[in-house]
């Protein structure tokens, strides 16, 4: 009678835990593959917007630039990516610094990728690949050019985070394996390093400059 | 029940390792990548000049007198030479399938490709292209990149791993080699010629580089080290590994402004 209960003593708590792990078993990965597909779709639609703009012919190129810039400035997380840039450099940034560093590296964000696609001709195309969840939650998304000259194509990884409302944002870029957010992480610290936060805040406002002049000199 | 109990404990272990590993102490500190950068970037300064000013300007003139595919043909040839290092390098990282692939690339490309200017094994095939040298099985075998070395001519962007490969790439990777060109003078123009096609054909991917890059030359050095341990993990573009997951964690301190 004793050695029973305390059986079922034991037995209850213990097949309840296992039935719970059991649950978690299921419903995790089930929850974790439909996480991967909404960013999946979320990236599908990001390219197939991309695509759109640039199959309208109808559209001037100067549109045709400023709406791809749009879409850039819609899908990627500029406050936070300008945040990983900086890593521990952050700490070096007044307000006001960081207000300002965030401004010029979307601006250069956005101006870069805006032209890149706009580069894309009408015999590359974007496939959409896997997607795989990251362990802090984050989903990667592999996307390919191909149809190039050179044929093999490039990979392009995005790294997605997910925001309030199940949407998600576009936190890195990684071509041919290689992340943009490392790679200017470590431009940062090079110039923060070198010549300190002042000229890392002013190279990025030349550059910008620059870059616009070009533009308008282009028009 | 045993069984699923031990499972159950196993899993529990296992997660609380895995947080604690995520939580622990301090990684250890990745190795200085660029020890010896004021020589590097003297070095560099030399080879951006000699880019800009020389070989650019000349690439350009290339660009402009040959279409493109004569130049990605043009490529391709000299790829094809570089068939016994692609053949050998994954037999030392323990990879045969791979050298049989590298095999029958230059089988089927120098006769049906015609010498190597066509890759057919790739087109019909769906044997690809893939490069390889020494520092990569170096790689493979464990070693790192160790420092980050800048060469004038030779070794525009390097590290100390590859940079000790260099000698053996430069009698197997023939294709490539500049050193060729010392060992049958004649030979020079062929060399000449292969390093202006390249610079022509990264000319576009060069010009955007710079332009999104505010410090060319840590671009340059972070570009070639995240691309190199691409290289030695093979898996291309299937790549299962992502950046490490704390470059993508802020500190607490640096929330997000709303």
């Amino acid at each position: 009678m004793i050695s029973t209960s305390s059986t079922r003593a034991i037995l209850f708590p213990s097949s309840w835990l296992a039935l719970c792990a059991l649950l978690l078993a299921v419903a995790l990965p089930a929850h974790a593959d439909e996480r991967v597909e909404s960013a999946r779709g979320f990236m599908s639609k990001t390219v197939s917007d991309v695509l759109a703009i640039l199959d309208d012919k109808q559209l001037a190129p100067d549109v045709r630039l400023s709406k791809l810039e749009s879409i850039a400035l819609e899908r990627f997380d500029f406050p936070r990516m300008a945040l990983l840039v900086l890593g521990k450099n952050r700490r070096k940034l007044d307000d006001a610094q960081l207000e300002q560093f965030q401004v010029e590296f979307k601006r250069s964000l956005s101006n870069t990728y805006g032209k890149k696609l706009d580069r894309y001709t009408s015999n590359e195309k974007i496939e959409m690949g896997d997607a795989r969840l990251e362990s802090n939650k984050d989903v990667t998304v592999k996307t390919r050019v191909v149809g190039g000259e050179a044929g093999d194509g490039v990979s392009i990884d995005y790294r997605l985070r997910e925001i309030e409302g199940g949407d998600w944002l576009i936190i890195d870029v990684t071509p041919a394996g290689v992340s943009l957010i490392q790679n200017f992480r470590s431009q940062v610290q090079e110039i923060v390093t070198q010549k300190g936060v002042g000229a890392l805040i002013k190279t990025l406002h030349e550059k910008n400059e620059a870059a616009d002049k070009q533009a308008t000199a282009a028009k | 029940m045993l069984g699923a109990r031990t499972l159950l404990h196993a899993a529990l272990a296992a997660s609380l390792l895995a947080c604690a590993s995520a939580r622990g102490p301090e990684p250890e500190p990745t190795p200085e990548p660029d020890p010896w950068r004021p020589f590097n970037h003297a070095m560099f300064s030399v080879n951006d000049a000699l880019d800009r000013f020389l070989v650019g300007p000349v690439a350009k003139g290339w660009i402009f007198v040959t279409p493109e595919t004569v130049r990605v043909h043009l490529e391709q040839f000299y790829d094809n030479l570089n068939f016994p290092g692609y053949f050998v390098q994954p037999l030392l990282q323990g990879d045969p399938k791979q050298s049989g692939i590298a095999l029958a690339r230059f089988g089927v490309n120098s006769t049906a490709g015609l010498a190597g200017f066509f890759d057919p094994a790739n087109h019909w095939l769906g044997l690809a292209r893939r490069p390889e040298d020494m520092g990569q099985t170096f790689g493979v075998w464990g070693s790192g990149p160790g420092p980050y070395l800048v060469l004038p001519f030779l070794l525009p962007a390097s590290s100390a791993r590859d940079a000790a490969g260099f000698p053996i790439d430069s009698a197997l990777n023939i294709g490539d080699s500049a050193l060729i060109s010392w060992v049958v003078p004649g030979i020079w123009p062929a060399t000449l010629l292969r390093t202006i096609n390249r610079r022509a054909l990264a000319d576009e991917d060069l010009r955007e580089l710079r332009e999104a890059s505010f410090d060319w030359y840590s671009a340059v050095r972070d570009g070639y080290l995240q691309r190199r341990e691409v290289l030695i993990r093979n898996d291309g573009d299937d790549s299962e590994e992502a950046p490490s997951d704390d470059l993508y964690e802020l500190d607490e301190s640096d929330s997000l402004p709303e």
